[in-house]
C-alpha cells in the first residue's frame, strides 16, 4: 500500500474546522527546536514557541507523510504545558508547531 | 498454517497512542472533520462497549454517548504505521501477505513454535507502536482471520484440528468474512447459523446454493494454505476512486469539478502503473433511500489521461436514464487495462498532450501532488459548495 497524496480528503476535508469542539484555531507557526538526530532517528528535545521554551517529556507518536520528494515527520510530544504535535521537514530542515492536541 | 495479525481498534488505537489523554475513553475517529455529518471509520474499544460501530452515522454514535471524544480521521499516519508494522514483519523472513492496512498474514508453514512467534510479534508492536494487535492461527487465511476475532483485543487463538469444531460451533456464521450480509442471510434460512453448520456442508450443497462462488467458499473453509502456491501479483483488474459528500449536492460545476478529481486520480495511478483503459465506469448515488445512477462504456481508444476520462465520464452521465436531482457519493473507475500499445502517439496534438502529462507528473512527483492540477479541481472545495 501507498499513501495517495492526491487525495480529496487529505486536500480538501483538512479545510473544514470541526463543528462544536474546541478546535485549537492554531495555524501551523514556524518553531525552533533543539533535537537529537541519532541514527536516523529524530528526538526533539525542546521548542520556542511565543518567545516560551517547552521542554519536550515524552515523545508520544512519530509518523511520516511524504509530499513529493520532501518527507515531513510528524511528533507528537508531551511537555508539561500539554499536548503538542509539531514536525519536521527534511528539505527545508525547518520545524513547525501545527497543532495542540 | 496461516498466522493472521488483526489490529484493534487500529485507528481509534492510534489516536490514544498519539493522545494519553483520550486512553481508556469511549473514542470515535470520524471519517471527516466535521462530527455532525460524517460516519464512524473506527472506534475505541471503550466506545464498542456502548454499541458504538464503525460505519455508524456519528450523530447516532453521539446520542448513544453525548460525551464521546471525537478526532477526524488522518490516513498519512495510519497508512505510514500501517507500512511500519510491515517492515517490522519482514524481519521474521517468513512468506507475507499485506490483506489490509490492518491485516497482515503470515505463512508459517514448519514453524516450530507458532505461539511463541505469536507472543514475540504482539510484543514486538506494542512495544513499537504502543497499540495492540490480536493473533489467529489455522490452517487457512479464512479460518486464521476468523481465530484472530476470538479473542479480541490482544488475544492469541490457535485453530487445531483437536478445537476447531468446538469454537467454529459457538461463532454465529455471520462473524465469518464475507457472511456478514446476505450471503449470510441466505445460509440461515437454510439453517445454517454456527460457522460449525457452514463447514459440515459438503462442496456439492454450497455449489448448488451459490453456485461457482460456493465452491470457491467450501475450497477456502478447507484448504491448508501456504503462500508458496500463490499467484505472483499480476496487472490491477481495475483502478478507481470513490468519494462521499459531506452532504448531498445539487450544483453541476460541484458534481463536475469532484468527477474530474477522481478522473484526475484514476488517470494519475493508471500511469504509474502504465496501463491505459478502454472501458470508463461512473456510478452516481443519490441521498439516503434515493436510487443510484451508474453506467459504463467502452471506447475504441485506450487513454490515461485523467481529462479524457473525465470527458468520458460527461458522456456516460449524459446518456444515463436515471438523472439524480441531488448527488450524496460519486466514483470513477476505469478497466479493461493494458500496456500502451505504441511508443509514441502517431498525431501532433496527441503527442502535444503526452508531453504535457509527462511534465505534469515530473512536478507532481517533485513537488507533491496537489503542485500542478486543472482548475476546474478547485471547484471541489467545500468554499464553492452553495
Amino acid at each position: 500500500m501507498r499513501q495517495q497524496g492526491f487525495n480529496p480528503r487529505a486536500r480538501w476535508d483538512r479545510q473544514i474546522p470541526p463543528e462544536g469542539t474546541d478546535h485549537s484555531g492554531l495555524s501551523p507557526e514556524k518553531i525552533e527546536v533543539t533535537a537529537h538526530f541519532k541514527a536516523g532517528i529524530i528526538n526533539p528535545q525542546c521548542f520556542i514557541w511565543n518567545k516560551k521554551e517547552y521542554s519536550v517529556s515524552c515523545v508520544n507518536y512519530r509518523w511520516q507523510e511524504r509530499r513529493g520528494q520532501e518527507i515531513i515527520t510528524y511528533f507528537a510530544v508531551s511537555c508539561p504545558e500539554g499536548l503538542y504535535q509539531i514536525s519536521f521537514n527534511n528539505t527545508g530542515f525547518s520545524w513547525r508547531l501545527d497543532k495542540i492536541l | 498454517m496461516i498466522l493472521h495479525i488483526d489490529m484493534d481498534a487500529f485507528f481509534a488505537s492510534i489516536e490514544q497512542a498519539i493522545n494519553p489523554r483520550l486512553k481508556n475513553k469511549p473514542l470515535i475517529v470520524g471519517s471527516r472533520a466535521n462530527r455532525l455529518h460524517t460516519v464512524v471509520c473506527a472506534a475505541s474499544y471503550e466506545a464498542k462497549r456502548l454499541g458504538i460501530k464503525s460505519g455508524m452515522p456519528t450523530q447516532e454514535a453521539f446520542r448513544i454517548c453525548p460525551h464521546l471524544e471525537f478526532v477526524p480521521a488522518e490516513q498519512g499516519k495510519y497508512i505510514w504505521t500501517s507500512e511500519q508494522i510491515l517492515e517490522l514483519l519482514k524481519r521474521w523472513e517468513l512468506r507475507l501477505n499485506y490483506a489490509s492496512i490492518d491485516e497482515f498474514q503470515m505463512d508459517i508453514e514448519n514453524h516450530p513454535d507458532p505461539l511463541k512467534l505469536a507472543c514475540d510479534i504482539q510484543e514486538r508492536i506494542k512495544g513499537t507502536f504502543a497499540i495492540t494487535a490480536s493473533i489467529g492461527i489455522a490452517p487457512n487465511c479464512i479460518l486464521a482471520k476468523l481465530a484472530s476475532k476470538i479473542n479480541k483485543p490482544c488475544g492469541i487463538t490457535v485453530l487445531t484440528p483437536d478445537n476447531l469444531m468446538s469454537y467454529l460451533q459457538k461463532i454465529p456464521l455471520n462473524k465469518l468474512c464475507g457472511l456478514n450480509g446476505i450471503t449470510g442471510e441466505l445460509f440461515v434460512t437454510k439453517g445454517m447459523r454456527s460457522c460449525l453448520d457452514l463447514y459440515q456442508k459438503p462442496s456439492y450443497f454450497l455449489k448448488n446454493l451459490m453456485g461457482k462462488n460456493g465452491l470457491t467458499l467450501y475450497q477456502a473453509l478447507h484448504a491448508t494454505e501456504s503462500f508458496a502456491n500463490l499467484p505472483k501479483e499480476s496487472k490491477p483488474k481495475s483502478i478507481g476512486h470513490s468519494y462521499t459528500l459531506p452532504r448531498a449536492s445539487k450544483t453541476p460545476q460541484f458534481i463536475m469539478a469532484w468527477i474530474r478529481l477522481l478522473a484526475e486520480m484514476v488517470a494519475r495511478r493508471l500511469r504509474e502503473n502504465n496501463l491505459e483503459s478502454k472501458t470508463t465506469h461512473l456510478w452516481l448515488s443519490g441521498p439516503l433511500g434515493s436510487k443510484n445512477s451508474q453506467g459504463q462504456m467502452t471506447w475504441q481508444n485506450a487513454t490515461n489521461d485523467g481529462q479524457e476520462i473525465y470527458l468520458r465520464c460527461l458522456r456516460i452521465k449524459l446518456k444515463s436514464k436515471n438523472q439524480l436531482p441531488m448527488i450524496r457519493a460519486l466514483g470513477v473507475s476505469c478497466s479493461n487495462l493494458n500496456q500502451p500499445q505504441y511508443d509514441s502517439p502517431l498525431f501532433l496534438e496527441a503527442k502535444r498532450r503526452e508531453g504535457l502529462l509527462e511534465a505534469i507528473d515530473k512536478i507532481n512527483y517533485k513537488f507533491g501532488d496537489d503542485t500542478i492540477y486543472p482548475a476546474i479541481i478547485t471547484l471541489a472545495s467545500h468554499k464553492h459548495e452553495p
